[in-house]
């Protein structure tokens, strides 16, 4: 037999039994029409062989009937696989439909002399196939339907993030081009009288499906690939030991087949075993992909209501301020007599309320710029040449009357240079007065001294001889959580803890940095800020 | 002669307070609470003053819009501007430097006579 019908009948075994395989694993649409597709292959090459092979009219002509059906089933089956590979609904379905109904008319047609008048001598074959007037439909739609396939594969392709899809997809693009590309050559005889060269590859479609089916899990039939090949070696080494021509042989034959068999069966346990693996590893992949969109999906939700409570803060500041500011303006003017003298004893109830506005102003002020931090505003507006120690020098004197009620003492170590600092001076003033304030405010009997250190950077140190910070406590004073430790809630009732985490924000926006230390409660406390010098 | 300070501010309450307070330190105090108001006074009027302090949310146009108006007329565009606002937006803050706006005050920082200071010390 020379190699073109061989090559014919090889294609034709595979396909059958890779079509088989694909079907009897998983009993599902999209294997079915893979079935399909391989099976037309089979009847086509089985076809092709019975006419370059067979010498006698009959047997060439009902051959040439097989080529034929197999032949137009091909293209479309395989188009029909392909829609269903890829997933594609929206008017598809019209489409495969209308395409199992051209394959119905092009197989009535294939009875008639329309499509064949009968078998011919051809070059080198016994006989080839003399068309009719309508037989260039056949190759037409072999055609169209390949080529419609090949681009619906080549958009999905480009499409898809799937690394696995796309790699299947790949593999079938290769298989197609070489299947569909050999395969059209056996149309050139008897259109363009040009030999069919490209018969040959038909068969390597199988080396890239079967690639395919192997590293990218194309059908899922590993499994089942392993257990009929591990059979059907058992089986052809049982029968060669049977069929053992002397003792000898008869023993050596058995030892092979029974190895063979156990190792074959230690094959599929490990196939199976990887199998499972890799659909637990699937699974287990799934659910945490699955878990991490729903946490992703929550943290987004609460992100948004995040946003939301600081957008609307920052929309009421206007409405919050204003009023504050009338408050404070006309106590301010009552004060300070424009609307005439004050009446004594309504001195005190005024200073009072002016008392009450200003720290009511800070609270807004404080919110709001929280809610800026929250943000990420930018807070600050920093300028060269800001020097520390008269701002130092008025927040002191800001809080001279609360020492003074206090009898603490408050040593301010005058720098020996003017040191300065590129801040926003407003801001820097608010970030040092609540470390002061704190210092103060938490300091019942000795003091509060502070010093401003030179180095690379400036670093202002603020030390009291206060009710200290436990060591557990150290780490969260300046947090977004606003915490206070229990003894500073015990001295100081109604403080909210966000003062240190305002300082500690505007510090930072100055590319600065503070913290704190405490031997413990008791003990003392040194707050410091370091910032760089301009 | 006195000093002319012009307050565009759209809350009486806030005008009341601001006007009293600088009209006892010394200064006359026009006010206007619209921009287009306050557009036809300085401009249109020639009302020119010696400081303007401007709030940034008004019910027609926002100060900033007022602010480069008045940089585009001859006459006005030398006048020092103060912004006073109680809205505090680095971004809006930021543009009206770029204006020429001399300081940005935030409303509730200052009592009317502190503001009366700030002027003061700005037309001494």
């Amino acid at each position: 037999m020379s190699f073109f019908p061989l090559s014919c009948l090889i294609t034709s075994f595979i396909s059958f039994i890779f079509g088989i395989f694909v079907f009897l694993n998983k009993k599902n649409r999209l294997n079915f029409l893979w079935f399909l597709t391989s099976i037309s292959i089979s009847i086509w090459s089985l076809g092709f062989f019975g006419v370059v092979y067979f010498t006698g009219y009959n047997w060439v002509w009902f051959s040439q009937y097989l080529l034929d059906i197999g032949g137009i089933l091909i293209p479309i089956s395989f188009f029909n696989f392909i829609i269903k590979f890829l997933k594609l609904k929206n008017g598809y379905k019209k489409i495969a439909i209308f395409s199992w109904l051209i394959a119905v008319f092009l197989i009535v047609l294939n009875f008639t002399t329309l499509f064949k008048k009968g078998m011919v001598p051809y070059e080198n074959f016994n006989y080839w196939i003399n068309p009719g007037p309508f037989y260039f439909l056949f190759p037409l739609i072999f055609v169209f339907f390949s080529l419609y396939a090949f681009i619906l594969l080549l958009k999905k392709f480009r499409e898809s993030d799937d690394k696995i899809f796309r790699a299947q997809i790949k593999y079938i693009i290769i298989a197609h081009i070489i299947g569909f590309g050999g395969g059209v050559t056996n149309f050139f005889p008897q259109l363009f009288k040009v030999y069919p060269f490209g018969n040959y590859l038909v068969v390597l479609y199988v080396f890239f499906i079967s690639y395919s089916i192997l590293k990218y899990h194309l059908f899922n039939i590993k499994i089942l690939a392993t257990e009929l090949f591990t059979f059907a070696i058992s089986v052809a080494l049982i029968v060669r030991t049977l069929l053992a021509e002397n003792l000898y042989d008869l023993i050596i034959n058995g030892v092979i087949a029974i190895l063979v068999s156990v190792f074959g069966v230690l094959l599929i346990r490990s196939v199976l075993k990887e199998v499972k693996q890799r659909e637990q590893l699937e699974k287990m992949a799934g659910d945490i992909k699955k878990a991490y969109e729903v946490e992703k999906k929550a943290h987004e939700e609460l992100q948004r209501l995040d946003d939301a409570k600081t957008q609307f803060t920052m929309a009421t500041q206007h409405h919050l301020r204003t009023p504050l500011t009338s408050m404070r303006g006309y106590i301010d003017l009552i004060m300070s007599g424009t609307y005439g003298k004050i009446p004594a004893k309504l001195k005190e109830p005024l200073l009072k309320f002016e008392i009450s506005t200003k720290r009511l102003i800070k609270i807004v002020n404080e919110f709001l710029d929280i809610s800026q931090f929250q943000l990420g505003k930018q807070v600050v507006s920093l300028k060269p040449g800001v020097k520390i120690a008269p701002i130092l020098q008025e927040i002191i004197e800001e809080l001279k009357f609360e020492i003074e009620a206090k009898s603490l003492y408050m040593h301010l170590e005058k720098p020996k240079e003017a040191f300065e600092v590129k801040a926003d001076e407003e801001k820097l003033k608010l970030a040092l007065f609540n470390l002061l304030d704190n210092a103060v405010k938490y300091t019942q009997k000795g003091g509060v001294t502070v010093d401003v250190k030179d180095g690379e950077k400036v670093k202002i140190v603020i030390k009291d001889t206060g009710i200290g910070i436990a060591k557990e406590e150290l780490s969260n004073i300046f947090g977004r959580t606003f915490e206070r430790g229990k003894e500073a809630k015990r001295i100081f009732t109604t403080g909210r803890g966000i003062g240190l985490y305002i300082t500690n924000e505007i510090v930072k926006a100055h590319n600065g940095r503070v913290w704190a230390e405490s031997e413990g409660l008791g003990r003392g406390s040194a707050f410091f800020v370091e910032l760089p010098v301009g | 002669m006195k000093k002319k300070v012009f307050l565009i501010e759209d809350d009486a309450a806030i005008i009341d307070i601001y006007s009293t307070g600088l009209k006892a330190a010394g200064f006359e105090v026009d006010a206007a609470t619209s921009g287009k108001e306050a557009i036809a006074k300085i401009i249109k009027q020639g009302k020119i003053p010696d400081l303007i302090l401007l709030d940034l949310l008004l019910p027609d146009m926002n100060g900033i819009e007022i602010l480069a108006e008045l940089r585009k007329d001859e006459k006005a565009k030398s006048i020092p501007v103060f912004v006073l606002t109680n809205y505090s937006d680095d971004e809006l803050e930021k543009m009206g430097y770029r204006l020429k706006a001399e300081k940005h005050l935030l409303k509730s920082d200052y009592t009317p006579g502190q503001l009366a200071e700030v002027v003061k010390e700005k037309l001494k």
